[in-house]
């Protein structure tokens, strides 16, 4: 297994970059507990919901993977595109995010004429109320839809999940990559700013190049595979080593 | 309150409930106006048992009812969640059992190890599975149940049905050692139907929230003043005849008349002006608008369930229950599409049940009724509606109707009247030419009485002009539309004419040289002029400059770029109305009378089809409506005073191409939803009748086709109004140029 400890340093550092769009949750989590012990078990539940949730798409992506495969035993490597995929998606977010590359906008529609102010968002009521709850059943529900929140770095590390076309290892993966976003987020939770913003901005920039290097040597892997004359190992869900990660 | 209020609606989101037939008007609903109910707890409107549209409504009414509550606070919305937690379990348990399908061929899945596991899995899935429906087939069955209770035919049945057979059928299967279990099929059902059907309520409750917010406005209690004091009463309770306070800075709570004290008075929200005006003892004030520095005493005139802001709420609501045809189509399509999905799934499951065994049978049937929930059909055209009325409604363009959107959004050409419309209706004297041998004063005198008497904006200005000690009060007075009008000063007195020339030569009123020759030289300018005269003779001459409203030319100039055909339609003479033409570049018709007006409409909409009419709705009330669209500007706060199809509260034309755009952006979503749902159903049925959906993608995609239906919606009802561009608060860069005329 060699990318679970980068797919941990990528979670670790990359989270850095989460904390743009999710650390408002975890410090509006912190803001209802009293304690700093209430606040850990809080940001603990919500951190454990978050990575349910990541471990629950890394094993969809998985058995998506590995129903490709089965699907299309014509096209034998398709866990080297996947993971190749995968190291182009890691490396766009990681350029993005470390500023080296402008980001691309979706085609917005069209707005309807006359009209001014935003779309008013329909879920946001929902997800609001479980922020705000008091119980930890209530955060933990905030930490799992947390993991559905559209992020491009948990997009990118689904793809590799996809690409081990195991249920098992997928969830694993994620669940790697999960813990690997916990002591920042943690840590933001509970004491807000520890860091001041430059060395924030440099550990951002860090990170970034950290997604860069595990989306290099995921094209690797993928490219080596490519290359890889003989037929290619099925994933098998209960064989721990699997063939096609552990080299 | 409006008849058309008093349809059924659903007690959570306010739209009228589907198959809204009147004839089966249940009198206990009909007691509260559809907004009266969305917009407070449900628990002050509870007389009668709560109706919902869905089932999303009524999870969600569940959500809002236990909002303010401690302890078990939000347990509903909780309830999805856990659901959702317990989902994912299963779903992650499931995949891991066909992964056993993927890999069927390698060597270790046949191992006594996998084996266990693999039972192991099958009962953790069912042990997961059975909480979820628990916690969300509740509401889903008494749905079910109440519109069985309505006799109305829903899919809610199907559904629950589908979900129950599906999950005993997999518990038997754990139980024997049966080979299929399905468990994620009933769990994700649920709880994408359940997600689905609260976003689609909430959704429909946020299309209404502009309209609702007018009356949050109003202030909930009010400070009524009587010999005994002062006491604060909640609003509702006011009657007419009291009298209450308002300090500065707060909202006129109800109709009523200044009895004390004035004040600058913000009446945009009623009339959409934005200049203040001054309002003293005796002025009329509306609900809704803002005393901005004076502590005033108003006594009440209107309740509020009467009054101004109810009122314009009441209009909305009627515009939105009065169903469209866009909305009848689609009705149309409900109401076959429904026993159709029944008829087709029962058929499914029979046909594929014998075929193929109960597996099949249960997966395609339950397949076909997710895919053909009729949710988004049903929701296409009312969301956006709602939406696009209500938007329009704080923009201070009310829409009597959904369907004078849709024909607002189809017309080619639109006419306009000219004065009060195009110009401004108030048009100064310039000067006032005397005969040789009468004394101004005289005329002066009578001119003021038959000012009085004349409901023309032009006798407005002459008052003006004159300013008198007192208003007179005209008797025996005689209108001849178009010309003129006669009255007398007391019953002593001969009769005095006021109006233009052919009404002078109508009455055989000479006019003197010396005053024919000012006449001919203005009408060689063409300014618009009025005659006074009595005992025959021509005596006075008022001479009127006339200005263009400020932003015709920017408005005009955009209705064009809309590809619409703009005419002129004016009763003034064609000298004048051909340079006002000129300057805006338009057609022109002139010279007609009421009863032209409307021919000239007909003949426009036979050769250019359909007609959008805009005028003051006062004295072109036969004309707008004639038009397809009658257009009334400057309703303020009468806005149930005329039969216009679409009333501009201000005098704004920048409204107009604005509601033009409004109305073909609110048309284009319409169509947009109506055919994505129709097209989407059609196809995905066929797809599940051959059994080639999986009920889960089904459930799923019937929440993205809802999705897309209310976000499409949504796009009309935005939470934000932006300031109109108002004359006086934004100076245009080129002055309007004035124009003479009438």
């Amino acid at each position: 297994m060699l990318e679970l400890p980068f797919v941990f340093i990528s979670g670790l550092l990359g989270s850095a970059h989460c904390l743009g769009m999710c650390g408002p949750f975890a410090l509006a989590i912190g803001a209802r507990a009293n304690t700093w012990q209430a606040n850990l078990r809080r940001q603990s539940c919500y951190t454990f919901g978050r990575m349910f949730t990541y471990a629950f798409l890394g094993a969809c992506a998985g058995y998506g993977g590995a129903s490709m495969v089965h699907n299309s035993p014509t096209w034998v490597r398709l866990p080297a595109v996947l993971s190749i995929v995968a190291g182009v998606f890691l490396i766009y977010q990681g350029l993005t995010t470390a500023g080296a590359m402008p980001r691309l906008r979706w085609p917005g529609r069209k707005p309807i004429a006359g009209r001014t102010g935003t779309t008013p968002c329909l879920a946001a009521g929902f997800f609001g109320s479980f922020l705000n709850s008091p119980s930890p059943r209530g955060v933990l529900l905030a930490g799992v839809l947390t993991g559905f929140l559209p992020c491009g770095l948990v997009y990118a590390f689904l793809t590799l999940a996809a690409s081990s076309a195991s249920v098992f290892t997928g969830a694993a993966l994620m669940s790697v990559f999960g813990l690997g976003t916990a002591p920042i987020m943690m840590v933001t939770g509970l004491g807000g700013n520890l860091l001041g913003l430059r060395w924030r901005q440099r550990l951002l920039t860090i990170a970034a190049w950290c997604v860069v290097v595990a989306g290099v040597i995921s094209i690797a892997r993928g490219a080596g595979y490519l290359s890889f004359t003989s037929d290619p190992p099925a994933g098998c869900p209960f064989c721990e080593q699997n063939h096609m990660i552990s080299e | 309150m409006n008849e058309h209020a008093r349809e059924r609606s659903c007690d959570y989101c306010g739209l009228p409930l589907a198959g809204g037939g009147a004839a089966v008007a249940d009198s206990r609903v009909a007691e509260t106006s559809a907004l009266a109910a969305g917009q407070s707890a449900a628990a002050e409107y509870s007389q009668h048992e709560p109706e919902y549209c869905c089932f999303g409504c009524r999870f969600a009414a569940d959500v809002t009812a236990e909002g303010g509550e401690t302890g078990e606070t939000r347990w509903t919305l909780t309830r999805l969640g856990i659901a959702i937690f317990f989902t994912m379990n299963v779903m992650v348990f499931t995949l891991a059992l066909w992964s056993r399908d993927v890999y069927a061929d390698q060597p270790s899945v046949g191992t006594a190890t996998a084996q266990s596991l693999y039972e192991l899995l099958r009962y953790a899935c069912l042990m997961f599975a059975t909480p979820v429906v628990l916690l969300l087939g509740g509401p889903l069955l008494e749905q079910a149940i109440d519109s069985a209770r309505r006799r109305e035919l829903t899919t809610d049945w199907l559904l629950a049905a589908g979900v129950l057979a599906a999950l005993l059928y997999s518990i038997i299967s754990v139980l024997s050692g049966g080979t299929h279990v399905y468990f994620e099929v009933p769990c994700m059902v649920l709880v994408f139907v359940t997600l689905g059907r609260w976003l689609e309520a909430t959704g429909k409750l946020k299309t209404t929230a502009a309209i609702r917010s007018l009356q949050k406005l109003l202030p909930e209690t009010v400070q009524v003043v009587d010999e005994t004091g002062s006491r604060t009463l909640p609003l509702n309770e006011i009657e007419p005849g009291e009298i209450v306070r308002v300090l500065p800075g707060q909202r006129i709570p109800l109709d009523g008349i200044i009895c004390r004290n004035r004040a600058n008075i913000d009446e945009q929200l009623v009339t959409g002006e934005s200049e203040p005006v001054p309002r003293e003892v005796g002025d009329r004030v509306y609900a809704g608008s803002l005393n901005l520095d004076g502590d005033l005493s108003v006594k009440v005139t209107e309740a509020a369930s009467t009054g101004t802001i109810q009122r314009l709420v009441d209009l909305v609501v009627a515009a939105v229950s009065e169903r469209g045809r866009e909305q009848r189509l689609a009705d149309r399509l409900t109401s076959a599409f429904v026993p159709l999905v029944t008829l087709i799934s029962i058929s499914t499951f029979a046909y594929y049940a014998s075929t193929r065994g109960f597996h099949s049978a249960l997966m395609s049937s339950l397949a076909v009724v997710l895919i053909a929930c009729p949710c988004a059909l049903g929701i296409a055209t009312p969301m956006a509606i709602w939406a696009a009325l209500g938007t329009a409604c704080r923009e201070h363009v009310l829409f009597r109707h959904g369907d004078a959107l849709s024909r607002l959004a189809r017309v080619k050409t639109i006419c306009f009247d000219k004065t009060g419309t195009l110009t401004r209706g108030e048009a100064a004297v310039e000067a006032l030419h005397i005969a040789e041998d009468e004394s101004r004063d005289e005329v002066l005198r009578r001119a003021c009485v038959l000012a009085a008497a004349s409901q023309h904006v032009l006798g407005r200005s002459i008052l003006r002009y004159a300013k008198p000690a007192h208003t007179p009060c005209p008797l025996h007075v005689e209108h001849v539309a178009g010309r003129g009008v006669s009255t007398r000063l007391d019953d002593t007195d001969v009769a005095a004419y006021m109006g233009n020339l052919a009404y002078m030569n109508q009455v055989s009123q000479q006019v003197s040289p010396q005053l024919a020759e000012v006449l001919a030289d203005c009408q060689t300018r063409a300014m618009s002029l009025t005659c006074v005269a009595w005992e025959g003779k021509v005596r006075g001459l008022f001479v009127f400059r006339e200005e263009l409203r400020e932003r015709a030319q920017e408005a005009i100039e955009q209705l064009r770029q809309l590809g619409l055909h703009v005419v002129l339609l004016t009763g003034d003479h064609q000298q004048r109305a051909d340079l006002l033409a000129e300057q805006l570049n338009i057609d022109v018709r002139a010279e007609l009378l009421p009863e032209d007006k409307l021919a000239a409409i007909q003949s426009l909409r036979a050769e250019h089809g359909e007609i959008a009419m805009v005028g003051d709705g006062i004295n072109d009330a036969p004309a707008l409506a004639a038009a397809d669209v009658g257009i009334a500007m400057g309703c303020g706060a009468d806005v149930s005073r005329d039969a216009a199809d679409v009333c501009l509260l201000g005098s704004d034309l920048d409204k107009i191409p604005w509601s033009v755009e409004w109305a073909r952006g609110a048309r284009r979503v319409i169509w947009q939803n109506l055919f994505w749902a129709f097209a989407y159903n059609s196809v995905g049925v066929t797809l599940a009748a051959f059994e080639k959906l999986n009920p889960i993608v089904a459930a799923v995609a019937m929440v993205g086709s809802s999705l897309f239906v209310i976000s499409n919606s949504m796009r009309l009802a935005t939470t934000t109004v932006a300031e109109p561009p108002s004359s006086e608060t934004t100076p245009t860069p080129t002055p309007a140029p004035e124009v003479m005329h009438a």
